[in-house]
């Protein structure tokens, strides 16, 4: 044990630094966030809880945390469904082939720089140059997509685009790893097709449920070049980590650390459960 | 009912189609867009192509350059140690079943998903200290700090897979723990060595937000950054913006084309499927 302790230790190690490096950024964050450093104060003094008072009163901080959470639990609830969806449809495809062909246009977009996707659906939600061009040939009204009433929604759209194809690797996935011959039983008792993925199969996969929920929880939580290659910094469609980005450029230091104190507790929040009950669970049993 | 299972078929490929069609519009907008002439960008939709003229895209390509080459010198570094101590580090927490070697893989995992922009002022001031603000040293030993954990992490699960009798066998023999890791694991999980490189490549060569704090000069610009230039708000040609889309992306895509398998794998690696 105690040999094996050291071997750990020692091959850890160069890594372990890394690692260090980032506990002493996250608790950096902390430590400012409790005392009143900016430019205005040479000689920072211990404030407490007070800058989280402060951000917890400023309305944009507030909503952008809000809207970081909403556009979280949305893609999270969209990606599943999509997951589930398109999973399905390539479960039951016969051709390897085009199965993984298909599989990869879904996951593409996660490959792509999403500065340059933000481009893309910049230009593509163009009033007059995009999308709504072909609206007005089929007669559909033209919208607005980046106007201040839509803007939101059209982001959250490109981030089903950009982030669903996960889900989709992980319900495929476990379909492919479900034994054919439980398939077989209930199609020699007369199952339909949708009858055995929803009864037989979508029960068996529950695991890609809690991996594609947590992991598009925490992509979504970083998402930052999207709204930001689209919008810019726009207070009415910006995320949590955009808000930090702006009192940062803006030398609101003590706040910007503040916001990055929530932002950590919430994603240790998901990522601690998600490392030790779902990842370990895998490992150990692997 | 062949019939019936002809139609069922013709459905299922049919809502297959426009599922597919739909997801590659934009790769499709991507590619049109970045070969029209100005005089097209200005006259015909996005949706539409017009022509196949190179000018414009030899010319984005030419200013965008130097951020294709900032991105091969910061990121290449950080994919060879990220994937290498990320595999020694793995194989440590591996060698022990200990509540150490837990707490050690769950800082990894924070690592490697916590938001990067949580790190914005820490990472600025003391890269400002270390006087490696606004240099490739401090771009890579900022990458490192995410992508380490991220090799850790992904190189703890294809090893975990390795048959055991591999390793135990080795040790009988008397070898040593460094020839253990040389010899049989390394090479046993080298589709996982391989698929984590790649997932570090695209992931690292992709990011926007630490050269965006880290970097002041535009010539120190990553080649995801650099291409900010062609945001220009809808005073831009969008010929211009596509092609600068296209020569940020044109990396990882031909990667993700030819070894996407790897980058599959080291996401699967994240859930549950590193058999498959």
């Amino acid at each position: 044990m105690r040999s094996e302790l050291k071997t750990m230790l020692i091959f850890s190690s160069p890594a372990l630094i890394f690692g260090i490096f980032l506990l002493y950024m996250l608790a950096w964050d902390y430590y400012f966030s409790f005392i009143n450093w900016s430019l205005f104060n040479p000689i920072p003094q211990f404030v407490g809880l007070q800058t989280y008072a402060k951000i917890f009163s400023n309305s944009i901080t507030v909503a952008s945390l809000e809207r970081s959470i909403i556009l979280a639990a949305l893609l999270v609830v969209a990606g599943n469904v999509v997951g589930i969806l398109f999973a399905g449809l390539l479960f039951f495809l016969r051709n390897n082939t085009q199965r993984n062909v298909y599989l990869s246009i879904l996951i593409y977009p996660l490959a792509m720089p999403m500065i340059a996707n933000a481009f893309i659906w910049l230009w593509l939600y163009n009033v007059e140059y995009g999308l709504d061009y072909v609206f007005k040939i089929i007669g559909l009204p033209s919208i607005n997509w980046l106007g201040p009433q839509n803007a939101f929604w059209s982001i959250f759209l490109v981030t089903v685009w950009a982030y669903s194809g996960l889900a989709v690797i992980f319900y495929l996935a476990m379909l492919m790893n479900v034994p054919s011959s439980v398939i077989d039983a209930a199609r020699v008792d007369g199952a339909g097709t949708l009858t055995v993925y929803l009864r037989i199969l979508l029960p068996n996969v529950r695991g890609a449920l809690i991996i594609s929920s947590a992991l598009l929880f925490l992509f979504a939580l970083r998402i930052f070049s999207l709204p930001y290659g689209m919008v810019a910094l726009n207070p009415f469609v910006e995320t949590a980590v955009i808000n930090l980005y702006w009192d940062y450029i803006s030398e609101h230091f003590a706040e910007a650390t503040a916001i990055a104190g929530v932002v950590i507790a919430i994603a240790v929040a998901v990522v601690v459960p998600y490392a030790l009950y779902g990842l370990k669970r895998w490992i150990i049993q692997g | 009912m062949i019939t019936m299972v002809n139609a069922r078929s013709i459905v299922h490929q049919l809502i297959l189609a426009i599922i597919i069609v739909a997801w590659l519009i934009p790769l499709y907008a991507m590619v049109i867009n970045s070969f029209k002439s100005n005089l097209a960008a200005q006259t015909t939709p996005v949706l539409l192509p017009s022509g196949f003229l190179i000018n414009n895209i030899i010319s984005v390509a030419q200013s965008l350059a130097y951020g294709l080459i900032n991105s091969a010198i910061v990121v290449l570094p950080v994919v060879v140690i990220s994937t290498f101590l990320g595999s020694l580090a793995a194989f440590g927490f591996y060698r022990l079943k200990h509540w150490l070697s837990d707490l050690l893989f769950t800082l990894v995992a924070i690592g490697t998903f916590i938001p990067y922009e949580v790190a914005a002022v820490p990472l600025v001031k003391i890269m400002v200290y270390l006087g490696l603000f606004n240099s490739y040293a401090g771009l890579i030993l900022a990458y490192l700090i995410f992508f380490v954990p991220t090799g850790a992490l992904l190189m703890a699960i294809f090893i975990s897979v390795i048959p055991k009798d591999y390793m135990e066998m080795a040790y009988i023999d008397g070898a040593s723990d460094f020839t253990v890791f040389t010899r049989v694991v390394l090479p046993l999980a080298m589709p996982g060595v391989i698929a984590t490189a790649i997932y570090i490549l695209i992931m690292s060569w992709n990011n926007f937000f630490i050269p965006l704090v880290l970097v002041e000069s535009p010539g120190l610009r990553p080649i995801a950054l650099a291409v900010q230039k062609y945001i220009g708000g809808y005073g831009v040609l969008y010929n211009e913006t596509y092609a600068g889309s296209l020569i940020a992306a044109i990396v990882p895509l031909v990667i993700f084309i030819f070894l996407g398998r790897y980058f599959v794998k080291g996401l699967l690696a994240f859930g549950a499927g590193v058999k498959g």
